[in-house]
C-alpha cells in the first residue's frame, strides 16, 4: 500500500493506493500537480484563476476548461438538489461576512472550539433574491463551453469543487488498483480494499481532533463532513463561519457542530453535510432519512451525536455493514 | 279422676335397639370412607396441618400431596443429562485503525 499527504485548496490531501507496484507509485506521485492544476482554475483566492476571470467578466462569454465547466454542472445540480440550500452565489455574502481569504493565510483563524452561534433578528434577513441563483441568466454554451455570466452575479464553487476534486482523483487512479482519495476530509474509495474489506474512516470530534467519536466502513462511495468547528473569525466581537444560509445570507443558526454524510459520491455527500448542517439537528436527519443512498452522523454543540436511520449499516460497532 | 300413662308406641327392649342403630351407623361411616378411598386422589392438594408454635409465631405448614401420576416415589427417574459440546467463542475482533479521518475541511 502507498500514501501521498500534501496540501491543496487551502486543505490537507491524502491518496492512499492499495498496490505496491512502480506504475501505481508513479501516478501517486502526479496527484499533487492534478490538485494544483485543478485550484488553478477553481479557487476563488487565486487572481489568476479561471473562475477569477470569469468573475471579473459580467456580461462576456467566457470560455471555460472541462473542470470549470463539469464543477458548474455539479452547482447547478446541488441547488436544484438542495433546495437552494447549496449554491454558488454566496461570494458577496461571504466577503461581507469577512470570508475574504484563504484560511492558510488567515492569522486569526479558529481559537474556541464553541464559539457562539450569533442569533440574528427577523428583521435583520437579507432579500433571498439576491443569493438565488437564476440559471437560465446564467448563459451555458454547452457546444463551445462557454460561460456568460450576468450583471451582479459572481459564483464561488467552494465545497462543490472540492468534492469533485476528490471524485476525478479516485477515477484517474483507480485503474491502477483501490484506492481513497481525502480531500480536506471529504473521503471518496474507488471500491473495496484488495482483500474486499471496507475502508476504515475515523470521524473525528470536532471539539477535539485527535479523537475519533465513530469508525466508518466504505467499501464503496464517499464520505463529507461540514462542519463549523474550524472555518471561524470574529467580526465587528461577532463569530461568524463560513457556512452561510441563503435564506439570510448569514453564518448559519444551527445546533449542529459538524455534520457527517456518507452518499454515492464525494459531491453528493458534501452537499447532504451541508444541507444538514444548515437545517439542524431534527430536520436535518429528518432530510437525511429521506434520501436512501444517504447516511448521516451529526455532532451537536452540546456534545450528543445523533445517526441517520441507514447510518448502522456502516458504523463498525453496529457489526454488519455494507 | 287419675290420668292415663302415656306409653310410646314400640318401646319394648331398649338395649337391642341402641345396639341396633350404632350397628347402622358404623357400618354406613365405614363403607363412605370405603367410597372415598376409591376415588381418584387430587394431584394439588395442599393441606394446612396445625400451625406449629415457633418462639411464639404461628407459622402455617404446608405440605403438599402433589404426587406424580403412577409414578411410585422411590423410583423417580433423573433427567438425562444433556450432551454438552465445547464451544470456541471467536476472539473479539480488535476495532481496525482508520485509514484516514473525516473532518470539516483545514
Amino acid at each position: 500500500m502507498q500514501r501521498l499527504e500534501f496540501r491543496a485548496m487551502g486543505s490537507h490531501m491524502l491518496a492512499i493506493l492499495d498496490s505496491d507496484t512502480s506504475e501505481a507509485a508513479d501516478i501517486l506521485s502526479l496527484v499533487p500537480h492534478w490538485f494544483a492544476d485543478w485550484e488553478q482554475r477553481l479557487s476563488r483566492f487565486r487572481a489568476d484563476s479561471e473562475l477569477t476571470q470569469l468573475n471579473r467578466s459580467p456580461e462576456r462569454r467566457v470560455p471555460v476548461s472541462t473542470p470549470v465547466w463539469e464543477v458548474l454542472q455539479l452547482a447547478r445540480w446541488a441547488e436544484h438538489a438542495s433546495a437552494g440550500l447549496v449554491t454558488p452565489m454566496l461570494l458577496e455574502a461571504l466577503e461581507t461576512a469577512g470570508y475574504d481569504r484563504s484560511f492558510d493565510v488567515r492569522a486569526d483563524a479558529c481559537t474556541p472550539l464553541h464559539p457562539p452561534v450569533t442569533r440574528q433578528s427577523p428583521a435583520a434577513l437579507t432579500d433571498r433574491r439576491a443569493l438565488t441563483v437564476d440559471w437560465h441568466a446564467i448563459d451555458m454554451d454547452p457546444h463551445a463551453r462557454s460561460v456568460r455570466l450576468p450583471a451582479g452575479k459572481r459564483l464561488d464553487l467552494g465545497g462543490i469543487a472540492k468534492g469533485w476534486a476528490a471524485h476525478r482523483a479516485i477515477q484517474l487512479l483507480a485503474a491502477y488498483g483501490p484506492v481513497l482519495v481525502d480531500a480536506g476530509g471529504d473521503v471518496a474509495v474507488s471500491g473495496p480494499l484488495s482483500d474486499g474489506s471496507p475502508w476504515p474512516i475515523g470521524v473525528a470530534d470536532p471539539a477535539a481532533l485527535d479523537r475519533q467519536i465513530d469508525l466508518l466502513m466504505l467499501s464503496a462511495g464517499a464520505v463529507a463532513t461540514s462542519g463549523r468547528d474550524y472555518r471561524r473569525w470574529q467580526q465587528n466581537g461577532v463569530w461568524k463561519h463560513h457556512i452561510l444560509d441563503p435564506r439570510t445570507g448569514r453564518p448559519a443558526e444551527t445546533e449542529v457542530l459538524s455534520a457527517t454524510v456518507i452518499a454515492p459520491t464525494t459531491y453528493e455527500a458534501e452537499m447532504a453535510a451541508k444541507v444538514t448542517l444548515i437545517l439542524g439537528g431534527r430536520d436535518g436527519l429528518a432530510w437525511l432519512d429521506k434520501r436512501p443512498a444517504y447516511a448521516g452522523l451529526l455532532v451537536l454543540e452540546d456534545g450528543q451525536v445523533l445517526y441517520s436511520l441507514r447510518m448502522q449499516d456502516y458504523r463498525w460497532e453496529c457489526g454488519e455493514y455494507i | 279422676m287419675a290420668q292415663p300413662r302415656i306409653r310410646k308406641p314400640g318401646a319394648t327392649g331398649a338395649p337391642g335397639m341402641k345396639l341396633l342403630i350404632t350397628a347402622a351407623a358404623l357400618a354406613t361411616t365405614l363403607g363412605g370412607w370405603a367410597v372415598l378411598a376409591r376415588q381418584e386422589t387430587p394431584t394439588d392438594l395442599v393441606t394446612v396441618s396445625a400451625p406449629v408454635v415457633a418462639g411464639g409465631v404461628y407459622a402455617p405448614v404446608l405440605r403438599s400431596m402433589s404426587l406424580p401420576e403412577g409414578a411410585p416415589p422411590a423410583q423417580v427417574q433423573a433427567a438425562p443429562q444433556p450432551s454438552l459440546r465445547v464451544v470456541n467463542a471467536p476472539p473479539a475482533v480488535a476495532q481496525p485503525a482508520p485509514m484516514t479521518m473525516t473532518r470539516s475541511s483545514r
